[in-house]
């Protein structure tokens, strides 16, 4: 008799226990379906604010700029090699296979004054025609559109706030110039961004990037382009390649950063993320052990009928074989059942985001680049890997019991007696 | 008593499979409490290092001077005060008071060659200021404030990004009483390095009395009153008196706890993590308890039928498998303590250094060197009996399942 | 009123279409003190009449009365006190609490049985002397012999002194030699307390030792004789 047929036919013979074995199972591949879901999510969500917003893969900037990033300083510029210009540079940057697109932009701080009080933001000078064509900053576009004029801003969410402004209204903001002195320009809001971050809303104005030569004093220069690879898995690869590009052109003062290195934070989400692997493995293993109790037991129930089945002459293997089917259906089943579930869990909060208060509060307050609101990952990935895994442990951790039954003497298995 | 014995019994008739469940349950403790040990031991090193580099135990200030520091705008300088000898002779008076000193904070631009930065500066009376805080004693060059010098001390990180060393100079920028720009200068005269990481870039210190100077205030002006006190625990009930005492029209008295609501929010964000991961521990903790009830219902059927025929109810039969479900709860809790305690004995007393697993520093959070973990006997004692608890919680269903079965069949079911 | 009394007493199993009526009305009074024993082939509903008899089960129509009051309207705790109070059962395969010594066993069903905690060891030890298991009490089942184990129930049912016991098969298990030790245990035990033994058997040898003879067959009782 087919093997299968007959493993299969045995989880019909008590359903309460396998039910209740693939019970435990289809709960902890929910638990791994919805955690990585939630986890990937999370981090994918950060790390696409991090790229998008301020790295790309690899942000070029002046190595004298990177290293006083908080006091934005206009003094380290990116003005091409020998000084020949930017313009020159980024066109040669994108002629390499491996870049698919760049971002030049321009930062610097700048002031309002409002009921004597000082607002404090920064400003992006961005290319408006690269940003349409490739950035993300228009997906974030909530009101009006993007600046197209010299006088035009993009503001963030937050920020107008801040500056009790609306839409269409003008607002004056104060600056140092790139020869330290201090002037002041005045603006019309022709768009709100806001991305839900608080990070990102509260602090960042957008102007082309023309207006924010003109006003600064700056020639052809930038303070950084924001990289993008046309492969991003392979990072290292990719910046030590535009390292050595730099250097053979003659630009040993500039200096890349691969985004997954620029802030502690990402970081600090890379380690979780792989110490989280771990920690789905043993939620599996734990739900396989339901499994192998359920084995045992089914077993040791069924001790006169491996006697009997020795007898009959099937070799060991195979009995192993019928009792490791009969686990591993248990698994396939509870896998294919939590993944079901746990796809449609992570699929609605993928769609209507999950919301966590203390979550919430924390990352307003510390201006975390994070959504406040998870949005887990759905994909099929997830559910494959979480299938595939669920199933192939619950499989081996079958077949220890199906071993010490096959070893059985089908003698003693037959004369076996309860207690 | 007789129900009792044969729960006990029946733990050990199927050895291998308690053992397995108890211990997923000895894992979630576990897992529990060291994750909130660590958890705990940074909090803890966080507001220690609060305490004892920015805010102590209790400060002293008007009302709108914190709302305004709250709201993340610009620190008034209107909103400062004079504190009269009576407030300052209640405060010395309560107990467990330590040192008290004025400090006067306000907003300035620190500029140094061609950058400039926004940091906060803290104008202090020299007197009594390393009687509170620490800061002094992290000197990495240079010398602290001296009274009526100009000399001002910044962070090793400030001085990092500006470049600058002992001696050279800088100036501050901001503006006074009147509104008006006004500036300090003159020069660097120490660098600190605290394990506070906010105080080593976006604060600058200053003497007091040059800085009321600059800013047109009265010498006596300050904008907070800091207090160390002897314990953590006793500021909050403190600071609540003193509110009553001292606290007449606009002055408010905080404990260190009122003004790092950041803190409070990532210890809430933490234990609600904590939580969750135990949440799915014991979940599967949970129905490894019901699938060992379910399955000894099954082998025992013939023996609750017995026990119904000689006149047990259901609800005997159902407390013999939630003792056993307990006992099982009880061993995994008790492994689980035992090597929490085990493992905690390490966290407390070696440690961990952050740095090998993430700068958790550089997030913001006020926390550099090695986190230490605490004691928390509450949590021992409220995880064991919650995991018992939920153990038998877990095995009712399925132990009422098998008490139902008809004595009849089940007597006679081979 | 007799100990027990049946009056047209039908149980009908299934549901729907498929019914198996395994009790077609049954008229019967067993007094204190008899030793009967009820006889007939396998599916001839004996053991659905010992069910009803013990109060492990209600007729589907009829009325059963033990002891004067009608199981058929009782709550299952209310049928768990009637059982504990008394009856006691002895099974063809025994049925012992196997994680509980053989004094255990039986010091439970007294236990049970007791309301308030008096001393139950003297009872049980004097109980398991009189089985002859005097010098095997600290055993476990698992450690004893078949007859002893059904001694064992034997004890475990006596000990209560319950009105009315009940023995379904009880031999069944045995071999012969053991089986009379079994009935003499039983007979003896009738005779020197006067508790009443109703026992189901499909076997002639057993069937000697009773004093009155049920036979039935298809769901109705077709021979009832005593004899001396």
């Amino acid at each position: 008799m087919d093997l299968a047929r007959m493993a299969w036919r045995n989880l019909k013979r008590n359903k309460v226990r396998t039910l209740i074995a693939i019970l435990a199972i289809t709960t902890v591949v929910v638990i791994v379906v919805f955690s990585r879901g939630l986890m990937v999510g999370f981090t994918e969500s950060t790390f696409r604010m991090y790229i998008d917003n301020f790295f790309g893969h690899v942000r070029i900037t002046d190595e004298e700029y990177e290293l006083r990033e908080a006091l934005l300083p206009l003094d380290y510029t990116l003005d091409g090699f020998d000084g020949r210009g930017a313009e020159e540079m980024i066109g040669e940057i994108e002629g390499l296979d491996e870049v698919k697109y760049t971002l030049p932009r321009i930062r610097f701080g700048a002031l309002h004054s409002r009921n004597d009080q000082l607002v404090r933001m920064i400003g992006v000078g961005v290319d408006i025609q690269r940003e349409k064509t490739q950035g993300g900053l228009p997906g974030n576009v909530s009101q009006g559109r993007m600046p197209e004029q010299e006088n035009e801003i993009l503001v963030g969410k937050g920020l107008l706030n801040e500056l009790d402004a609306e839409l269409d209204d003008r607002v004056t903001l104060m600056f140092s110039d790139s020869l330290q002195s201090l002037r002041g320009k005045t603006f019309s809001i022709v768009g709100v961004k806001e991305t839900g971050v608080a990070g990102l809303d509260d602090s960042f104005f957008y102007l082309p990037i023309e207006t924010a030569r003109d006003m600064l004093w700056m020639e052809d220069e930038l303070t950084e382009i924001l990289v993008f690879a046309t492969n991003p898995e392979k990072l290292d690869n990719f910046q030590e390649n535009l390292n050595s590009f730099l250097s053979d052109r003659g630009g040993d003062r500039f200096s890349t950063l691969a985004w997954n290195k620029a802030d502690p934070f990402v970081e600090v989400y890379y380690e979780i993320n792989q110490i989280f692997d771990l920690v789905y493995v043993l939620f599996i293993i734990m739900g396989a052990a339901v499994v192998i109790i359920t084995l045992t037991m089914i077993i040791r129930e069924r001790t006169s009928e491996i006697g009997m089945m020795a007898a009959l002459g099937l070799k060991g293997r195979e009995i192993m074989k019928v009792f490791v089917l009969e686990g591993t259906f248990m698994g396939v089943i509870g896998s294919f059942l939590g993944v079901v579930i746990g796809g449609l869990i992570t699929f609605y909060y993928s769609r209507e985001g999950l919301y966590v208060e203390s979550f919430a509060e924390l990352s307003t307050d510390l201006e975390l680049i994070v959504h406040p609101v998870f949005y887990l990952a759905f994909n099929f990935e997830n559910l494959a890997l979480s299938f595939i895994l669920g199933s192939l442990i619950v499989a081996l951790a079958c077949v220890y019991p199906a071993y010490r039954a096959a070893k059985m003497e089908p003698v003693d298995a037959l004369n076996y007696a309860e207690e | 008593m007789y129900l009792a014995r044969i729960a006990f019994r029946n733990l050990f008739r199927r050895r291998g499979r308690n053992f397995m469940i108890a211990a997923i349950l000895t894992l979630a403790v576990l897992i529990f409490l060291l994750l909130e040990s660590f958890m705990i031991g940074t909090m803890n090193m966080s507001f220690a290092n609060i305490i004892d580099f920015e805010t102590p135990h209790i400060e002293i200030g008007r009302k709108d001077f914190f709302e305004e520091a709250a709201e993340g705008r610009e620190l008034p300088i209107d909103e400062t005060f004079i504190a009269g000898e009576d407030m300052l002779q209640e405060v010395r008076e309560s107990p467990g008071f330590v040192a008290l000193t004025g400090v006067l904070d306000f907003n300035a631009d620190f500029i140094a060659g061609r950058h400039q930065f926004p940091v906060r500066v803290r104008a202090v009376d020299m007197e009594t200021f390393g009687e509170v805080f620490r800061n002094q004693e992290y000197m990495e060059s240079g010398e602290f404030i001296e009274p009526g010098g100009d000399g001002v001390v910044i962070g090793d990180q400030l001085a990092r990004y500006f470049g600058l060393e002992v001696g050279d100079y800088y100036t501050l920028r901001f503006r006074d009483k009147g509104g008006s720009f006004n500036t300090m200068q003159g020069e660097v005269r120490g660098i600190v390095n605290t394990p506070h990481p906010d105080m080593n870039l976006g604060t600058v210190f200053v003497s007091r009395d040059k800085a009321a100077l600059a800013l047109g205030l009265e010498e006596e002006k300050i904008s907070q009153v800091m207090v160390r006190m002897d314990s953590r625990d006793r500021a909050p009930t403190q600071a609540e008196r003193l509110q009553e005492k001292v606290g007449a029209g606009d002055i408010s008295v905080r404990s260190y706890r009122d003004g790092a609501e950041l803190l409070v929010y990532l210890e809430t964000w933490g234990l609600t993590e904590t939580y969750f991961i135990l949440a799915l521990f014991l979940m599967v903790g949970a129905i490894g308890i019901i699938s060992v009830v379910v399955l000894s219902g099954i082998e025992r059927v013939k023996e609750i039928g017995m026990m119904k025929a000689m006149g047990l109810k259901e609800s005997d039969i159902v407390r013999v498998f939630a003792l056993e479900a307990g006992c099982i709860g009880a061993l995994g809790g008790l492994v689980g303590c035992l090597l929490g305690a085990l493992g905690n004995i390490w966290l407390v007393v070696r440690g961990i250094k952050l740095e090998e697993f993430f700068d958790l520093a550089e997030l913001g959070a006020p926390v550099a060197d090695k986190v230490y973990g605490t004691w928390n006997m509450g949590s021992f004692f409220l995880i064991f009996v919650f995991v018992i608890f939920l153990a038998m919680l877990a095995s009712l269903l399925p132990s009422y399942w098998a008490a139902r079965k008809d004595p009849v069949e089940a007597i006679r079911e081979r | 009123m007799a100990l027990l009394q049946l009056e047209r007493v039908k149980k009908i199993y299934g549901k729907g279409d498929i019914k198996v009526e395994a009790l077609r009305g049954i008229d019967l009074e067993i007094g204190t003190g008899e030793f009967s024993t009820v006889f007939g082939p396998s599916g001839s509903g004996k053991t659905t009449l010992l069910n009803l008899i013990g109060a492990l089960d209600k007729p589907t129509e009829g009325k059963v009365y033990l002891n004067g009051s009608s199981t058929g309207e009782m709550t299952k705790n209310k049928l768990a006190m009637l059982r504990r109070e008394n009856i006691g059962f002895i099974f063809q395969d025994f049925n012992l609490i196997p994680v509980l010594t053989a004094f255990e066993n039986v010091e439970f069903a007294l236990k049970i049985a007791s309301r308030n905690g008096q001393p139950s060891g003297e009872r049980t030890r004097e109980i398991l002397e009189m089985v002859g298991l005097g010098d095997m009490m600290h055993r476990r089942p698992g450690e004893l012999s078949g007859g002893q184990k059904q001694r064992v129930a034997i004890a475990r049912a006596l000990v209560k002194a319950p009105k009315l016991i009940l023995a379904d098969e009880p031999t069944a298990n045995l071999d012969s030699e053991t089986s009379k030790g079994i009935l003499e245990i039983m007979g003896r035990m009738n005779k020197e307390l006067n508790t009443t033994f109703i026992f189901s058997t499909h076997d002639p040898m057993v069937m000697e030792y009773a004093r009155r003879l049920l036979e039935i067959r298809d769901g109705k009782i077709t021979r009832d004789e005593r004899r001396e």
